[in-house]
């Protein structure tokens, strides 16, 4: 929630941005429970992520490796990234077939704002995970893709 | 998990390291309990060598270790550089379920004092009993065990280096045997190792917690963990196990439960919530252990178990169909049907048994979840009080295949003991 905390007053360029978050999951300043970085270190407009997410404990989830892709259009930060999960999962945001996070079913991405990073992305997904309603839905078995 | 304190170490023993190899680096370490520390390393070393590396830095072994950084996750045969890697980097360490840790492997120690000859015998002998009932019967409705012991099966079956080491293979044949003949099974349930074995429902009781995914279910289903808490059931189980006698009195309060259950307005949507609640995890439990195994053949569980879940997912979209319509007619002129008798096919309510019969899989493992006709009570409950007229009720509780029902549940304390337990989680 630091990052780009000042948005208000300043707003911190497109760029300088993705640099931050990306220094972030390189370092894996957070909580560490989440991890991010960019696909292809050679594309200068840095779209394309790749994030994990590690399974809450205390939920079906518990011990697998979600990984997602993240991809940052150039109107990020003002607009939501799109944000899709590469390996399957069965939680009530995601799209079954697609693998999608639907924006009208996770709050972060509807409501989006500037200072709202992949990270944050990360995390409520993973809390998302644990919700009553989420964390003893029956899940495909790992290491199976969309 | 408990990697805790080893941090302190890492940097003295990885000094060596650093300098056989030019360019090596700090890399910290960030582990999935919270845990960090840093080790040196090359970058050009593989993502295997630098497994091992951090295996003597933490209590997780290499083919546990699940390594992501960049939000990737890092295959063994690629070098770290390959992935971008900088000093002062920070990869993400979680402990992967792969291979179960080899050290709760509290079965073979009092199996062995009682039995000195042959103690990894007793493991084996453990995953036939779960067979006996689930398979060899015929019927995984007779018990808690079918269910309980597939656990145990994935345990050791899940693991072939974890229980028996690799350098016994033959084990696995002389398993499979066992589970192929019953007779075999009861010899054995006879001898002192398995009575010691069975008069120690803690140990049975450990041996399944030592399973991540049975805990896991546990742990989310507290009807369930009161089952596996509770010494007199897992005794009663096993006892069924050794004794046909018990066994068939067993299956048959579960098949006379079965046939009645339709006749309780909430039967069906009863059986559902256990599916949904019980079976289902129990399958996911079984087979994943399974499916991490090498081979599925050295598992009969996860065949026999994975086979009849996907019989099981069929007829549990088929159920509430199928049966809908005569809930609903139980409902509007409450059950004036005599209640067919369970083993009179031919004559006895030919209507309401022919519901049941096509599914024998899905009824068995239905039951089996809740285990020794637990199930069969509370529906039983119901069906009482959904009676208002009491000349039907005289009517019923005068047939004698009713009334025998009932002593032998008064006859038997625990078994009424175990009923009331579990009306209250269920209904």
């Amino acid at each position: 929630m630091t990052l780009g905390s000042g948005g208000s007053s300043v707003v911190v360029p497109r760029n300088f941005r993705l640099l931050e978050e990306l220094e972030r999951g390189e370092k894996g300043i957070g909580d560490g429970t989440v991890s991010y970085g960019m696909d292809d270190g050679d594309d200068i407009y840095m779209r394309s992520w790749t994030g994990t997410v590690i399974g809450p404990h205390n939920t079906v989830h518990e011990g697998r490796i979600y990984q997602l892709k993240l991809f940052c259009d150039k109107d990020y930060p003002e607009k939501p990234p799109s944000v899709r999960f590469h390996s399957r999962i069965n939680i009530t945001c995601v799209n079954h077939e697609t693998g999608v996070v639907e924006p009208k079913k996770f709050a972060l991405l509807a409501n989006w704002q500037r200072e709202y990073t992949m990270e944050d992305i990360l995390t409520q997904l993973k809390k998302e995970m644990a919700t009553p309603h989420n964390r003893k839905l029956v899940q495909p078995p790992e290491g199976t893709y969309f | 998990m408990g990697a805790a304190g080893d941090s302190s170490e890492s940097k003295v023993s990885n000094e060596h390291q650093g300098q056989q190899e030019d360019a090596a680096v700090v890399i910290n370490i960030r582990c999935s309990n919270g845990t960090k520390f840093a080790v040196r390393t090359s970058l050009e070393s593989t993502v295997g060598v630098f497994k091992s590396l951090l295996a003597q830095n933490c209590d997780i072994l290499p083919d546990q270790q699940r390594l992501i950084y960049k939000g990737r996750i890092l295959k063994d045969d690629q070098t770290l550089h390959s992935y971008g890697l900088q000093a002062d980097h920070t990869i993400h360490m979680v402990r992967g379920f792969s291979p179960p840790a080899p050290a709760p492997a509290p079965a073979p120690t009092p199996a062995a004092t009682a039995n000195p000859e042959n103690p990894d015998s007793t493991t084996g002998v453990t995953r036939g009993v779960g067979s006996n009932e689930g398979g060899a019967f015929g019927l995984g409705g007779a018990g808690l065990g079918a269910s309980l012991f597939p656990g145990l099966g994935s345990l050791s079956g899940g693991s072939p280096s974890g229980l028996f080491g690799d350098g016994l293979p033959e084990l696995e044949q002389v398993q499979q045997r066992l589970t192929q003949n019953p007779n075999m099974i009861r010899e054995i349930m006879n001898t002192p190792a398995m009575q010691g074995l069975m008069n120690n429902p803690e140990l049975i009781r450990s041996m399944m917690m030592s399973n991540p995914q049975m805990r896991e279910i546990m742990d989310r289903n507290p009807e369930l963990a009161h089952v596996l808490n509770d010494p007199s059931i897992l005794r009663q189980t096993l006892e069924a196990a050794r004794n046909p006698e018990l066994m068939r009195e067993m299956m048959r309060n579960t098949d006379r439960a079965m046939s009645n259950i339709e006749s309780t307005p909430e039967g069906f949507n009863m059986l559902r919530r256990m599916y949904e609640n019980v079976q289902e995890p129990f399958l996911n439990a079984t087979t994943m252990g399974g499916n991490a195994g090498n081979d599925l053949g050295s598992n009969p569980f996860a065949t026999l178990l994975g086979n009849q879940g996907g019989t099981q997912v069929r007829d549990a979209s088929n159920n509430p169909s199928a049966t809908g319509s005569e809930t609903t007619a139980g409902l509007a002129a409450p059950n004036t049907n005599p209640l067919p008798n369970p083993w009179n096919n031919a004559t006895g309510g030919t209507q309401t048994n022919s519901t049941v019969r096509p599914n024998p899989v899905g009824r068995a493992s239905g039951l089996g979840g809740l285990g020794l006709g637990g199930l069969g009570l509370p529906g039983m409950d119901n069906l009482l009080n959904s009676m208002p007229d009491s000349n039907q009720m005289n009517q019923l509780l005068q047939n004698p295949a009713v009334s025998q029902m009932m002593q032998s549940l008064l006859s038997n304390p625990e078994y009424m003991n175990q009923m009331l337990n579990f009306q209250s989680p269920t209904t």
